[in-house]
């Protein structure tokens, strides 16, 4: 059964910024064409420097929208967060909303590393360059929650104003708890999301000591480096960018003329309760229900799942494990692509541009796909895996977007075409 | 860029607010507010600190904070003359 309008909560613009620049649009068509990001960056300056494949968005220029005086004062992953939340606010037509409802409109984001490469410069200057002090500005420019505050500030936002730091989960988490502070009526409208900034050097060390970043032979493509599962994925491309949503019930989009872009049905969480770093498909699976039964939803309405798939070589087969556990002998026909082989592994901000991603697959009825999948490995089997050409169609109204972060923290969110 | 010694002050102040905050370096005379041209109080902090470094010298007993272009140029100034007598030497 279909909630009343004022409990349903409707998607009225988006925000991306990419490596492909900045623009709904412009990611998506990058999706179905199978342009990859990925290649082979140097970070940091010697002796303290590395190199490892990533997507970063190299020709970011926020001068267009943001001053320069402000610019100081935002980490990159701010200004990341700001370009998106004023294109989605812009694309929502928020210029219009009137001071009462901007009271009650609310900022929630996701970031893993929030202001790490601010902080890494102040903890160069000191124990690096061996000078007396930092920068007057690096509190600002390092606290966590720093592109939720100045999201605030741009869009004159005055109601809760919240950051969400679960890892890989983070901007999902957000997207997810939008939805139920609106539903709620705890505030009128959300600009909700995610941004990363590229890994700086001793971030890039800790990853690599972990032993979860793709590596590729002197021979191999870099840009085909990720690999979801794939038999020969060798792990994940950490991405950089950032995605906003604006959610809204879909009465206040009506009453206002906003345009209604998808329905963001459900969302549901959960934890492992298992390990820090191995997932457990049960616990997936968990998220993965309690999204469906948000959203009032039977699995076979489920018309495509854009999957978490990092490419790690434990990860893919723990996701497909919980999509078969929940959609059972359905899942063979379930489509399901991870598109972080060509934007690589956004982490705090993944699950907004996937979100986005998400959205536009229901929208344009096109899925895009796993262009890093070509020989799927058979512990990753069981799904309808979308590889090679974006598919045309999408079966069933009903669309999820799934991330699953280390420390076990879980976020499924479900869409649903407007 | 020149030696910071070899600039008159006005320059300098001039310079780094154009690369910091990319201000036009015409528009900034002596009596111009630098709350009128965007400097708030994080920016300030901000704006001496880029100047300390350029003169290497630290300004940590400022008094009173400056609000004009000009109270930026009698900060930097009698560092500037230090500077040019210690090259001098």
């Amino acid at each position: 059964m279909t909630a009343p309008d004022d409990r349903r909560v409707v998607v009225t613009g988006l925000g991306v910024v990419t490596p492909w620049g900045v623009g709904a649009d412009v990611f998506f068509d990058a999706l179905l064409h199978g342009r990859s990001a990925v290649a082979r960056r140097s970070v940091g300056e010697p002796p303290y420097a590395a190199t490892l494949l990533s997507a970063a968005c190299d020709g970011f220029d926020p001068a267009p929208w943001l001053e320069l005086s402000r610019l100081l004062t935002m980490d990159r992953h701010v200004q990341l967060a700001a370009v998106a939340a004023l294109s989605a606010a812009q694309d929502a037509g928020l210029d219009t909303l009137p001071a009462a409802t901007r009271e009650r409109a609310a900022v929630l984001w996701g970031t893993g590393a929030g202001g790490a490469a601010s902080n890494e410069r102040g903890y160069r200057d000191l124990f690096v360059r061996q000078r007396p002090r930092v920068s007057p500005l690096s509190v600002v420019l390092g606290m966590q929650h720093g592109a939720a505050a100045h999201l605030g500030l741009l869009l004159g936002a005055g109601g809760p104003c919240l950051t969400y730091a679960l890892a890989c989960a983070s901007a999902s988490t957000a997207i997810g708890e939008a939805l139920h502070k609106l539903r709620s009526g705890a505030c009128d409208v959300v600009v909700a999301g995610g941004s990363e900034a590229a890994m700086p050097f001793g971030a890039v060390k800790a990853w690599q000591s972990l032993q979860v970043l793709a590596e590729t032979g002197a021979a191999d493509d870099p840009a085909r480096a990720c690999r979801p599962f794939d038999r020969r994925r060798s792990g994940l491309v950490p991405g950089e960018g950032a995605a906003a949503l604006v959610l809204e019930r879909l009465d206040h989009a009506r009453r206002r003329g906003a345009p209604v872009l998808a329905e963001l049905a459900g969302y549901g969480a959960s934890a492992d309760h298992h390990h820090l770093t191995t997932p457990l498909a049960a616990g997936q699976a968990r998220a993965l229900r309690a999204a469906l039964a948000d959203a009032g939803a039977a699995a076979d309405e489920v018309g495509y799942v854009n999957a978490h798939g990092t490419a790690t070589l434990d990860g893919d087969p723990v996701e497909i494990a919980a999509l078969r556990e929940v959609f059972g002998s359905a899942a063979a026909r379930l489509p399901v692509s991870s598109t972080k082989s060509l934007h690589g592994h956004l982490m705090g901000a993944a699950g907004a541009v996937e979100a986005a991603c998400t959205v536009l697959a229901l929208q344009r009825q096109v899925l895009p796909p796993n262009a890093g999948l070509e020989e799927p490995d058979p512990a990753c089997a069981g799904v309808d895996h979308v590889c090679g050409d974006a598919r045309d169609g999408l079966h069933g109204g009903l669309a999820l977007s799934s991330s699953f972060a280390f420390g076990g923290s879980n976020a499924v969110l479900a869409f649903r075409r407007a | 860029m020149n030696a910071p010694s070899t600039l008159p002050a006005i320059e300098l102040v001039r310079q780094t607010l154009h690369e910091q905050l990319g201000l036009d370096p015409a528009s900034l005379a002596p009596e111009t507010e630098l709350a009128a041209v965007g400097v708030d109080s994080l920016t300030l902090a901000e704006l001496l600190f880029s100047l300390e470094d350029r003169l290497g010298t630290t300004m940590a007993d400022v008094a009173t904070l400056p609000r004009s272009i000009g109270d930026l140029v009698a900060l930097v100034e009698p560092h500037l003359t230090q500077l040019a007598a210690a090259a001098a030497t």
